[in-house]
C-alpha cells in the first residue's frame, strides 16, 4: 500500500485531513546526529549533448529509506539489483522536464561510495542548455520531514541554485551571473 | 639610483569581461576587526584574551538517582534528588529543568512544527509510516508525579513542553544551595520507529531488548553569564548544555541484564559473575581487548529468563550528564589503557548481531581516539570510555556513547559499513572532549562541538590507516557545498540552521583544517587549539572565547578568517585573470633593437592591414614625396645610441650589470576574488623544463583591495603555466579559473565516467 494511491480512492478533503494527521502524529525521525540533506550537481556537456548529474546523498539516510521501501536489509555494495533499486528510487523522486514540459529519461551511469556519502551518477540526453528546464527533487521527502535537497548548476559564467523542501513541486532552472564579488 | 627599464615580453589577457568592477569603489571590509557587532565586550568572566576571567563562575548540580527499567512494559521509573548550587552572583527565584523526553509526547512541538511529508512523491510513504499516522498509540510524555523540597514539601512547578520551572519558596541567593526531589516515569520510545537520541530496540529473532537510555531524567538547565537560563525548547536538532556535578545512580533491571553506564561500577560483587570480575581484572593490563562476557555466554543469555531484579550502582564525578544501556544480549570486551599516567578502561558492549565488526574494531577505536584527542587537547580525565551498539545511529554522553553500524545478518560487511563504524566511534568517543568536558552550549552553537570534534575526528582517522577514506576535513570536500547559495553563516543558532549538517560539522571542520594547514601552520595552530582546550575544560566557552584564544595564543590576526568563514555564506573562488611577463631591458641597443624588430614582425596584422596592403600608394607614384622618415630603418642602431649605452654601461657596478643581463623573468599575476572569501594565494609555477616551484602568499595581500590583486613573481626560468591552489587547500569552488593558461577540469561525474570504476564500481581509495 502506498499513500500516493489515496487521491484515486478518496476525495481531496480526505487527503487534506490525512496531511493534518501526519503533521500531528508523525514522530520526529531525529536520530542522534543525523541531518537530512542532499546535493546535486548538474552540468551541461554540450560536446556530448548530455546533462551530467551527480546526486550526493548521505548513506545513513539512503540505506534506511531503501530498506523501508524494499522491506529488507540493503547493502549498497552487495545487495542484488542494487543499481536497479537505486535507479528506480531516483526516477520516482528526481524528475527533470524540458522546456516543452516533457519528462526526461534518466540514464544510470554508476555510483561511488565513500564512508558516509553515496554519489549517484545519471545522464540525460540534451543538446540544449538546461536553462528553462524544470525539476522536482523529492528525494527522501517521504521519510524525513526536514529533508532539504540542493541543486547547483553552472553554465559558463552563470549559475543556478535551487533548494527543495518537503511540499515543493517543480522548480525552474533559471541561471544568473555568478560573480557576486562585483556587486 | 638605478632605474631599471622593462620590456614587456608577453602580454596575455584572458577574454573575460573585466569591464565591470574595475572602476567601482571596493569597500575593503574583509579585514575589518571583529567588533562589538560580532563579539561581546570582554568582562571579568570572559577576558579579551579568550580565557575564563578572574570572576568566571558556573553553577553546579549533583544528583542521586534511583531508576528502574521495566523490561515487560518498556517503561522507565525514576526518582532523583538534586543538589543545586548557585555560584552565580545573581539571586534566583526559580529553577529550570529540561524534560527532553517530552519530545516524544504525541503533541510535542517537534512533531507539530514538522511540515507535511510529500504525498506526491511517486515512492509514496512506507507502510510503517502510515501505521504511525493512523494507529499511533505511543505517547512518550513524562509523567511527573512529585516535585518536593528536602523536607518533603511540594514545590510549585510549571511545565512548558520540554522545560519545567520550579518556583523556589524563598529566593536562592548567590552561594546558596537548594535541594529538591522529583519522581517521574514514562514509556520508552521504540527507537526503530520513533527515532530519537535514545530508546529501545527489540530483536524479533529472540524477543530481547536493548535499551539505550539518555536524556532520561529531569536535568538542570544551564544558567550562565552569556545567556541566562538556557531553556530553548528542545526540538531535536540542537543538543544541550548542562551543569557539571557528581552522580550516584542506582539502576534496577531484570537480574539477567548487563548494564553499561557513565561512571564507575560500585558494587561489582553484587551484580557481576565471579568469572566476569576475574576477566575484568585481567583486562586492566591486557595488550588487546579481552572478553568479559564471551560470545557464547551472550548467545546463551539470549534465551535466559529473569528470576528477579538487580540494582547496579554507578558513581561519576564531574560530569555534565549521565547515560546508560542495558540488555541481556550484550557481549562485553575491555582493555585498560594508560592515558597520561592514569588507567582508563576502554570497553565495548554489543549484541551478537554486531559481530564480527564490533569485537574487531570497537575497543581499538576507543583507545585510538583517546590517544589522538588527548594529544591535541588534554589528557582524558575520566576512568572509563565505552561504546555501545544498539538502535541509536550515533550519540555521545560522558564516558559512554551509542553507535549504530552492524554487519549484514550473515556476518559479512562492506568497506563502507566498516569505515562507517570506525568513524562514528571515533566521533562519538571524541565528543567526550567537545562538548562533554569543554562544555559549549550545543543548543545555541552546533559548530562549537560538532565542528571541533569533526576536525579532530579527521585527524584521528588519518592516523588509523594510510589513506583512510575520511569524508570531512579536507578543503576539497566542502567546495561543492559552499558553491551553493542556499546556505547560512556558521554563526547561526542550531535549530534554525539550513543545511544543519554542513554548517555544524563539515564547514567548520574544514575551516579549522585550513587554518591549521594553510593559514597558521601546524605548530602555531596546535598550540592555540590546545590552549583553548585546556583553558575551557570543565568550563563553558562561547564562540568569542574560541576566536580570541586562537589569536591570543598564536599572534596571528584571524579576524578576516573568522569573519569570512563564520559570519558570511561566501565561498572561495579565486581566478587568475591574466599573467604578464616582463624582462629587464639591458638598454644595450645591440640586444634590444633586434628584439624590438622581432616583436614588430611578430605582431599580428589586423584584417584591415592585410586588405590595405595591396592598394596602390601615392608615394610609390611620386617617389619625390619620400624623405628620411620613409627610408630610415627604425630598428637600426645609431652611433649616438651606442655611445649612450657605452656611457650607461660604464656607470654600472658589477652587481647592476649582472642584474640587467640576468635574463630573469618578471611575471605579474592578476588574481580576482569572485567567491567573496579572501584566502592565501598559493601559486605553483610550472617551468618549461618540467620543474616547478611553489610560492605561498598570506591572505593579507587582499587587505587593500578585497577583490582584485596583482602579484609579481620573479623567476630564473621561463614559466609554462601558473596554477593557483595546486594542492586543493582553500576549498576553491571553481578550479578551471585557477589555471593559467586555462585547463579544462573534469567534473566528478566525468572523472567517474572515464575512470576504471564503471557502472556500479567503487572508486579506489
Amino acid at each position: 500500500m502506498r499513500i500516493r494511491s489515496i487521491p484515486v480512492h478518496f476525495s481531496v478533503v480526505t487527503v487534506v485531513c490525512l496531511a493534518f494527521l501526519l503533521a500531528l502524529f508523525v514522530a520526529t525521525p531525529v536520530k542522534g546526529h543525523t541531518y537530512h540533506t542532499s546535493l546535486t550537481r548538474l552540468d551541461h556537456n554540450s560536446q556530448k549533448g548530455l546533462l551530467e548529474i551527480t546526486i550526493r546523498v548521505f548513506i545513513h539516510d539512503l540505506v534506511p529509506v531503501l530498506e523501508k521501501t524494499n522491506q529488507g536489509r540493503i547493502d549498497l555494495e552487495r545487495s542484488a539489483d542494487i543499481d536497479q533499486i537505486l535507479t528506480s528510487y531516483v526516477e520516482q523522486n528526481f524528475e527533470l522536464r524540458d522546456k516543452k514540459d516533457i519528462s526526461q529519461k534518466l540514464k544510470w551511469v554508476g555510483k561511488e561510495l565513500d564512508v558516509d556519502v553515496a554519489f549517484l551518477y545519471f545522464e540525460v540526453a540534451a543538446n540544449e542548455s538546461p536553462e528553462g528546464y524544470s525539476l522536482r527533487n523529492s528525494i527522501f521527502f517521504e521519510s524525513f520531514p526536514q529533508q532539504t535537497n540542493l541543486l547547483v548548476s553552472r553554465s559558463e559564467k552563470k549559475k543556478c541554485d535551487l533548494v527543495f523542501v518537503v511540499g515543493d513541486k517543480f522548480k525552474e532552472l533559471s541561471f544568473k551571473p555568478s560573480l557576486k564579488a562585483a556587486v | 639610483m638605478l632605474r631599471c627599464q622593462f620590456r614587456v615580453v608577453l602580454f596575455i589577457l584572458l577574454a573575460i569581461s573585466l569591464s565591470f568592477a574595475q572602476s567601482k569603489s571596493k569597500p575593503s571590509d574583509k579585514f575589518r576587526q571583529l567588533s562589538d557587532d560580532e563579539l561581546p565586550t570582554p568582562n571579568e568572566q570572559r577576558t579579551a584574551s579568550g580565557a575564563p576571567g578572574a570572576k568566571y563562575w558556573q553553577n553546579r548540580a549533583d544528583y542521586v538517582i534511583d531508576v528502574e527499567i521495566d523490561d515487560v512494559n518498556q517503561r522507565l521509573i525514576g526518582k532523583e534528588t538534586v543538589t543545586y548550587k548557585n555560584v552565580s552572583p545573581d539571586t534566583l527565584t526559580y529553577l529550570w529543568l529540561q524534560i527532553d523526553q517530552n519530545i516524544h509526547a504525541k503533541d510535542s512541538d517537534s512533531t507539530i512544527t514538522q511540515t507535511a511529508p510529500s504525498f506526491d512523491a511517486a515512492t509514496g510513504l512506507p507502510i510503517s509510516r502510515i501505521d504511525q499516522l493512523v494507529n499511533r498509540t505511543y505517547d512518550g510524555r513524562v509523567n511527573i508525579t512529585s516535585v518536593r523540597d528536602a523536607k518533603g514539601n511540594p514545590l510549585k512547578n510549571t511545565l512548558n513542553k520540554t522545560m519545567l520551572r520550579i518556583d523556589l519558596p524563598t529566593p536562592l541567593a548567590s552561594g546558596g544551595t537548594f535541594i529538591f526531589s522529583i519522581d517521574w516515569n514514562y514509556a520508552i520510545n521504540n527507537n526503530r520507529i520513533f527515532g530519537g537520541r535514545a530508546g529501545y530496540e527489540v530483536f524479533p529473532r529472540d524477543g530481547n531488548y536493548i535499551y539505550e537510555m539518555a536524556q532520561w531524567f529531569p536535568r538542570m538547565a544551564a544558567y550562565y553569564d552569556v545567556y541566562g537560563w538556557q531553556h530553548k525548547q528542545f526540538l531535536g536538532a540542537g543538543e544541550f548544555t548542562l551543569e557539571f556535578g557528581d552522580y550516584t545512580v542506582n539502576i534496577t533491571t531484570p537480574d539477567d541484564h548487563v548494564v553499561s553506564s557513565t561512571g564507575v561500577l560500585q558494587n561489582p560483587a553484587k551484580v557481576l559473575k565471579p568469572e566476569w570480575i576475574t576477566r575484568l581484572k585481567q583486562s586492566e593490563t591486557a595488550k588487546e581487548p579481552i572478553k568479559i562476557i564471551t560470545n557464547d555466554e551472550a548467545k546463551a543469555n539470549e534465551s535466559s529468563k529473569p528470576t528477579g531484579k538487580k540494582t547496579w550502582t554507578f558513581k561519576a564525578e564531574n560530569v555534565r550528564d549521565f547515560a546508560f544501556a542495558n540488555s541481556r544480549k550484550f557481549i562485553w570486551d575491555a582493555q585498560g589503557h594508560n592515558v597520561g599516567g592514569k588507567r582508563v578502561m576502554a570497553m565495548s558492549f554489543y549484541p551478537t548481531e554486531g559481530n564480527p565488526l564490533w569485537e574487531k574494531y570497537s575497543t581499538h577505536a576507543i583507545i585510538h581516539t583517546l590517544n589522538v584527542y588527548s594529544r591535541y587537547s588534554f589528557d582524558y580525565p575520566y576512568p572509563v570510555a565505552q561504546s555501545i551498539n544498539g538502535p541509536v545511529g550515533g550519540m555521545e554522553y560522558p564516558m559512554i556513547c551509542f553507535n549504530g553500524p552492524r554487519p549484514m545478518p550473515d556476518g559479512t560487511y562492506s568497506a563502507n559499513t566498516k569505515y562507517g563504524l570506525i568513524s562514528v566511534i571515533i566521533h562519538e568517543v571524541g565528543h567526550n572532549y567537545f562538548p562533554m568536558i569543554v562544555n559549549s552550549d550545543e543548543r545555541q552553537w552546533t559548530w562549537m562541538d560538532e565542528g571541533l570534534n569533526t576536525f579532530l575526528q579527521y585527524l584521528a582517522e588519518q592516523e588509523w590507516e594510510k589513506g583512510y577514506p575520511s569524508r570531512r576535513g579536507e578543503a576539497q570536500y566542502i567546495a561543492e557545498y559552499m558553491a551553493s547559495e542556499n546556505q547560512v553563516p556558521i554563526m547561526t543558532q542550531s535549530d534554525s540552521v539550513l543545511q544543519f549538517g554542513n554548517n555544524g560539522y563539515g564547514k567548520p571542520a574544514t575551516a579549522l583544517n585550513i587554518l591549521r594547514e594553510t593559514v597558521m601552520g601546524r605548530e602555531l595552530f596546535d598550540h592555540a587549539f590546545k590552549t583553548y582546550s585546556e583553558r575551557w575544560k570543565f568550563k563553558r566557552p562561547a564562540p568569542a572565547d574560541f576566536f580570541r584564544t586562537m589569536e591570543d595564543a598564536s599572534a596571528v590576526d584571524l579576524d578576516w578568517f573568522f569573519r569570512g568563514w563564520f559570519y558570511t555564506a561566501d565561498n572561495v573562488d579565486m581566478s587568475i585573470e591574466s599573467v604578464r611577463l616582463y624582462q629587464p631591458s639591458t638598454q644595450n641597443p645591440e640586444i634590444e633593437k633586434p628584439l624590438l624588430r622581432k616583436q614588430a614582425n611578430e605582431r599580428q596584422k589586423t584584417l584591415s592591414d592585410e586588405r590595405n596592403q595591396s592598394l596602390p600608394k601615392r608615394i610609390d607614384q611620386y617617389p619625390s614625396l619620400r624623405d628620411l622618415y620613409n627610408d630610415q630603418d627604425q630598428f637600426a642602431i645609431s652611433e649616438r645610441e651606442r655611445t649612450a649605452y657605452s656611457a650607461f654601461a660604464n656607470s654600472l657596478s658589477e652587481n647592476e650589470k649582472a642584474l640587467l643581463t640576468s635574463g630573469d623573468y618578471f611575471y605579474v599575476v592578476n588574481v580576482k576574488n569572485i567567491g567573496g572569501l579572501v584566502m592565501p594565494l598559493i601559486f605553483k609555477v610550472e617551468y618549461m623544463d618540467g620543474t616547478s616551484e611553489e610560492i605561498r602568499i598570506p591572505a593579507e595581500i587582499w587587505r587593500f583591495n578585497n577583490f582584485d590583486v596583482s602579484k609579481l613573481i620573479v623567476t630564473k626560468k621561463e614559466a609554462k603555466a601558473i596554477v593557483l591552489d595546486p594542492n586543493l587547500e582553500t576549498a576553491d569552488t571553481d578550479l578551471e579559473n585557477n589555471f593559467f593558461p586555462r585547463r579544462a577540469v573534469p567534473t566528478r561525474f566525468q572523472v567517474f565516467k572515464q575512470g576504471a570504476g564503471g557502472p556500479g564500481g567503487r572508486r579506489p581509495n
